[in-house]
């Protein structure tokens, strides 16, 4: 299983678009996807029609008594999307109050990784949804991935938040000890906007080595994707947002072997 | 900032603790553990499966090592897991099952192979 992160510690960059569109590209050329939620609001677990609030289960409870080491209770937990090779490990509401729960007890931070663990045999690729907020739920996911995709819209108060989640990976680096490679995906990107013209000249200056050199473009076909809960490459394979996942998709690729 | 920093470092080695313990403690411990098991089995008569159903102590331990092994997983990096992770999982699934069977050629073997992995 390969585990990508796509994590953000500001909100409203792309995080779940590109989750879902990365997600089913890969499924388009036969691997098994799970698709890992961790953020509270659960855009992704309502992407795919289920409720945050009215789901019995979901990741949050795999943090209690242990149950990351019962198999059968985490494939229990997984729901289906749109396509048959792509399961989803939900958000539930109830993982807002994580941080208060797990509170004082050590190694918490590794109880997604000691999931997919569980999970390695039944999927090719997972791909972690994170919360734009640096927590348990951040913390579980850079523990867990082997690599870490950041999406970046191109404006100018998104390159601040990509400073901090560049500043959180260096610590948690330095807290497990082993390197961590990350990916800058510039989002969003309205070339007519000088906004994002500026932004794009000045994440080249900042992050060249890390940063991929294309963008995804606004494309309203993604939004309209996720209106009728389908990944956006069933809408429309050669939507331009959809081509330029298919770009970034081979290069994380490439740069992940 | 340093100070921030410091805070912060603080938070992510809490999360990420392991309890201390490091790949090698925990293949040490279990190594043990499945070399007592080792010591206790004598070199068995080959037997039908129903002959010797006294295994409860064995069956005991074994399980206990499998919960311990669990705790390795995550003490190995992501990039590594692939093939560690793997192998340890199969490894502990064998050692539930061997906790299951009788006493024998087949339940040494298994044992065997697992401190093999183990070890590895």
């Amino acid at each position: 299983m390969r585990i990508w992160s796509i994590s953000n510690q500001k909100g409203g960059v792309g995080k779940t678009t590109s989750v879902v569109t990365l997600g089913g590209l890969l499924a388009a050329q036969g691997k098994r996807v799970l698709l890992v939620d961790l953020d509270p609001h659960g855009s992704l677990t309502s992407y795919f029609g289920q409720d945050p609030d009215g789901l019995d289960r979901s990741l949050y409870h795999l943090f209690f008594e242990q149950r990351w080491r019962n198999i059968d209770y985490i494939r229990e937990t997984l729901k289906p999307t749109s396509l048959d090779n792509v399961s989803m490990l939900p958000a539930t509401t109830s993982l807002a109050t994580l941080e208060r729960q797990v509170s004082g007890q050590d190694g918490m931070g590794l109880v997604l990784a000691r999931t997919l663990a569980q999970l390695w045999d039944d999927f090719d690729y997972a791909l972690l949804d994170t919360p734009p907020i640096l927590g348990v739920l951040l913390v579980n996911a850079l523990a867990a991935c082997q690599q870490l995709v950041i999406p970046t819209q191109t404006e100018h108060l998104a390159l601040k938040g990509l400073e901090r989640m560049v500043h959180t990976l260096e610590m948690v680096m330095k807290s497990q000890k082993r390197q961590l490679p990350y990916c800058i995906v510039p989002t969003l990107f309205d070339r007519r906007t000088s906004a994002s013209l500026t932004s794009l000249k000045e994440m080249r200056r900042t992050y060249q080595n890390s940063l991929w050199d294309e963008a995804i473009p606004v494309d309203t076909r993604l939004r309209d994707a996720s209106h009728q809960g389908i990944f956006p490459h069933q809408l429309d394979a050669e939507t331009r947002g959809v081509r330029a996942y298919r770009h970034l998709l081979a290069h994380i690729d490439q740069v992940a072997k | 900032m340093a100070e921030n920093t410091d805070i912060l470092l603080g938070y992510f080695d809490s999360l990420l603790a392991t309890g201390g313990m490091t790949v090698a403690d925990e293949a040490s411990d279990i190594a043990k553990a499945l070399e007592a098991i080792a010591e206790n089995t004598p070199d068995p008569e080959p037997k039908a499966p129903v002959d010797n159903i006294d295994t409860e102590s064995d069956s005991v331990r074994l399980c206990d090592t499998v919960q311990l092994g669990y705790r390795m997983i995550p003490l190995y990096s992501p990039q590594l897991q692939a093939s560690a992770a793997v192998n340890l999982i199969t490894a502990f699934e064998l050692l539930s099952l061997s906790a299951t069977l009788t006493q024998g050629k087949v339940r040494d073997h298994i044992l065997k192979v697992c401190r093999g992995v183990l070890h590895g």
